[in-house]
């Protein structure tokens, strides 16, 4: 494989440089983008794009793709697997399967396939972080980290009800460390814990039960731990009331609490500009208060977004399929397996979180299916800034990852929404809006919510979501000449294109040609090593030796993950040390 | 694993247990025996962060036709007729459920016994159901469990109440999690065709056997031969059969080639999976004898010769 590349013709679109729709070269040299001029033409290999869209590697800011729920999903689910069989060197040189849980090979192959590059794990129960590790490393292909589910974790219930905000953040900190974490993940704060005794939360203001603390009083205290340590993302919030008619309002109120904590995004890495990321929000902004007045709030969403900078969101979309539902969220799971009567599998897991895992059919002939599609899309189209939108899907929740070039060509083309609109039920003229929106995003929208926002929230933006000097050489090219098609008409044309990349390049070497994967390169696992004072740490240690022992079921010299389950670390060190 | 396809599976981790569980049950499992460590470290005698007593905060109840070492501890101790357990289980969701049971027994059990211990599964705070293989080994076998996990879900209607499977096998999880995630199934995985099969009745070790299908067989830290039904072994000792373990088994016994391995755990490390699917990290203590190979050294120069050829 050569070691320099040299892409002439591409029509880029790089909203974190500025490019829209520039046709240029693009210089690769070990691993980086360089200026064409350095690289050497004699010794490169020369790609002609003629012209194709091209943009940085696509990044996944919340997937379920790797971990105990999603092993169990692919194995309590063989119907699943069994929809979808890939044969040896179809997609690629191994085989797999799975539909909305495909195995690792598979995910790391369809990823690729789209473009995509960068894949990060949306959570992690932290006692089974190690499997989670074990199926990053299997994943070929793509950069990936693992969220650390924090949100429900009594040592740091209990740092903070005794005021000792310090003390929280030098384990939170030792919790990324231990885990090989990159973010703070709360789901369903205090809900799951409460869910150890069948319970839920119903409002910001409810205790859970023996801890003696609000979901209000975890996210405040949870944001200046984040902010307190400096780290490159922020915290990444799954709210309480997922999916429950009338829960835009906790939504909203959960984000004035987290504002009322009065702290500024301070990342030691990177340039977010948010304080707060509230993913799959789909799911979080439901009207009505039972299934028969359920319908969109999508407008009050949107509107406190382009209100509030400092809260970014991912869509969570509804692709309407058969799917797997998964999540950290409990008693969540529990209610979707009493709607819908599904086979139901939870895993609560001591001390830190809890776990579900439901399939779901969404259907375009039920009325409340119909109208979680068009909040999704209503989301994305009514927040006018795109830097503070990322497309998903929630993988699996809303829909497979391998549907976003669908959502992407939702977005862009009104005629393709109105043909839909025809397919889903009539509940969508009556209670969502999206019927009356005409905006279409453009290919620079598109490359902010599927590259460089993400990028940015991340706070690794100097290394990826762009193709300026010195970024990784994650390039995707489709086969699909902006200048030539136009999205809004030709909607087939860019699902299809999405679907297949023409060439991607992952780290500077050819890994897709013609949506087949001919390369399989070991992606990277990023995580955050966050230096705090040593004499709050000692403190810390001393007392985890002591509620290891009465809280766990291992040894606290068991729990910690070791070097070996990453064989491509991307360490990230972030001092923290003269902030507390 | 065909159950918890049919009817899902809630569960939880052994600390749950230890930290929450006020009500335990064991059924058609003898963990005094077959799992010594177990009660004391995270269940019965175990002291937790919700049950500071350990076992005086916990009500213990066994079933099983055998009364046995675990039955003795029990704080309520029910004798199943041998191969009822389906009717039991059916009876105790009746029972939950409030229905009447218009019999006087079931499975040998008075049905007052019946409802007092539904009222008990009830009023717990939080119930953890084990079984093992007096369960799945009856009669009814995975239909039985189908049941049990229905149980399980129809209390969590009333408290919380998960279930652990009393697995035996050092890490046979991590193989069901291993192979789930590299191919999409858990086990009995064919991949004649190209692409990852599963069809248990047809493309189980047992089935292939039985059929007379495999010609040849390569089984790597399992003892089929000890534990398969006699028509799969006696096909086994027809076809070339290459064993490789840490231990002369049975199946070595049987084996054209036999090549012993490091163990994991004390001569060499890796990963292995609870029973609740913790997986935990394994150390190498002592070094394994001159020239031996651990398991993954010697599947590597296998892979490079079958490259080759």
């Amino acid at each position: 494989m050569a070691k320099e590349l040299l892409i002439k013709n591409a029509c880029v679109y790089d909203p974190l440089n500025g490019i829209e729709g520039e046709v240029m070269d693009l210089g690769v040299k070990d691993g980086k983008i360089v200026d064409p001029s350095e690289v050497d033409e004699s010794k490169a290999k020369v790609i002609d794009a003629e012209g194709r869209l091209t943009m940085a590697g696509g990044v996944d800011i919340h997937a379920h793709v790797a971990g105990p729920k999603v092993n169990v999903g692919r194995i309590f689910r063989p119907e699943d697997s069994r929809r979808l069989q890939v044969a040896l060197k179809k997609l690629g040189p191994r085989s797999g399967s799975g539909f909305s849980v495909p195995s690792t090979t598979l995910t790391g192959y369809m990823y690729a396939q789209m473009g995509y590059t960068t894949v990060m794990e949306a959570a992690t129960p932290p006692l089974m972080t190690r499997h989670t590790h074990e199926e990053i490393r299997d994943t070929p292909i793509l950069d990936q980290s693992a969220y650390t589910l924090m949100g429900n974790n009594w040592i740091l219930y209990e740092y903070i009800r005794e005021g000792e905000l310090e003390k929280a953040a030098a384990f939170a900190a030792w919790l990324l460390r231990a885990t090989k974490g990159f973010v703070i993940k709360m789901v369903n704060p205090g809900g799951t814990e409460a869910w150890g005794w069948g319970k839920n939360v119903h409002s910001l203001d409810d205790e859970v039960p023996y801890f003696g603390l609000t979901p209000a009083e975890i996210y405040q205290n949870y944001v200046k731990i984040n902010e307190l340590l400096g780290l490159p993302h922020s915290i990444h919030i799954h709210p309480n009331l997922l999916g429950e008619p009338g829960n835009y309002e906790i939504t909203l109120g959960t984000w004035d609490a987290v504002r009322d904590a009065g702290v500024d995004p301070d990342p030691q890495l990177g340039e977010r500009e948010q304080i707060v990321h509230s993913t799959h929000v789909q799911f979080h902004a439901y009207g009505g208060d039972s299934w028969a007045t359920f319908e969109s709030r999508a407008e009050d969403i949107a509107k406190y977004l382009n209100k509030h900078e400092e809260v970014t969101i991912d869509l969570g979309a509804v692709t309407l399929d058969e799917t797997t539902t998964m999540t950290a969220d409990g008693p969540l799971e529990w209610e979707l397996h009493e709607l819908t009567g599904f086979k139901w599998a939870n895993c609560d897991v001591e001390v830190e979180t809890g776990s579900g895992v439901v399939p779901f059919i969404y259907s375009p002939k039920n009325p409340v299916h119909s109208v979680q599609w068009a909040i999704g899309l209503e989301i994305a189209l009514l927040t006018e800034n795109p830097w503070q939108v990322v497309i998903s899907t929630d993988h699996p929740n809303a829909g497979p990852f391998h549907r976003y070039p669908r959502v992407i060509a939702w977005l862009m083309s009104e005629p393709y929404r109105e043909e839909w609109l025809e397919r889903v039920h009539d509940w969508v003229g009556q209670r969502a809006v999206l019927g009356t929106i005409d905006r279409e995003y453009t290919w620079t929208e598109v490359a902010i919510t599927t590259r460089a926002a993400p990028a940015k929230m991340l706070g690794l933006s100097d290394r990826i979501g762009h193709l300026g000097e010195g970024a990784y050489a994650h390039i995707a090219i489709y086969d699909i000449k902006p200048d030539e098609v136009d999205p809004s008409r030709d909607y087939a044309e860019v699902e299809r294109a999405l679907e297949q990349a023409w060439l991607v390049v992952k780290d500077g070497e050819i890994v897709v040609q013609d949506g087949v994967v001919v390369n399989e390169v070991t992606g990277r696992t990023y995580w955050v090593d966050v230096k705090v004072p040593e004499d709050i740490l000692e403190e810390v240690k001393k007392d985890l030796e002591t509620k290891f022992r009465r809280y766990y079921s291992v040894n606290l010299g068991n729990y910690q993950v070791q070097d070996v389950y990453l064989p491509r670390e991307e360490r990230i060190v972030i001092d923290a040390r003269d902030r507390f | 694993m065909l159950a918890l396809q049919d009817v899902g599976v809630p569960s939880c981790t052994l600390g749950e247990v230890k930290n929450r569980a006020d009500t335990i049950i064991y059924w058609g499992s003898n963990p005094m025996h077959a799992h010594p460590r177990h009660m004391s470290r995270y269940t019965t005698f175990a002291r937790g962060y919700f049950r500071p007593k350990g076992r005086q905060d916990r009500t213990i109840i066994v079933v099983d036709p055998r009364k046995t070492a675990t039955a003795r501890l029990a704080d309520v101790y029910i004798q199943v007729r041998p191969h009822e357990d389906y009717e039991l289980i059916s009876a105790l969701r009746a029972a939950v459920h409030g229905v009447e049971i218009e019999r006087e027994e079931v499975a040998g059990v008075p049905v007052e016994k019946i409802y007092e211990v539904a009222d008990l599964l009830k009023e717990a705070s939080f119930g953890t159901l084990f079984w093992a293989m007096g369960l799945t080994m009856s009669r009814g076998r995975h239909r039985n469990i189908d049941n049990a996990i229905c149980l399980v879900r129809d209390l969590n209607e009333h408290t919380k109440w998960v279930l652990i499977m009393m697995r035996g096998h050092y890490n046979v999880t991590g193989f069901n999690e291993v192979l789930a995630w590299t191919t999409g199934y858990p086990y009995a995985v064919d991949f004649t065709r190209g692409y990852p099969r599963y069809n248990p009745g047809e493309t189980s070790t047992v089935d292939l056997l039985t059929r007379g299908e495999a010609d040849a067989m390569m089984v790597v830290a399992s003892d089929p031969g000890a534990h398969f039904p006699q028509k799969a072994v006696e096909r086994m000792a027809e076809i070339p059969l290459v064993c490789v373990d840490p231990h002369w088994t049975p199946t070595a016994e049987l084996a054209d080639v036999y090549v012993p391995t490091a163990i994991a755990g004390i001569e060499w490390e890796g990963t292995a999976y609870r029973m609740d699917a913790v997986p935990i990290r394994m150390r190498k203590v002592v070094d394994p004898p001159e020239g031996l190979l651990n398991d993954v050294e010697f599947l590597e120069m296998v892979i490079e010769k079958v490259e080759e050829m």
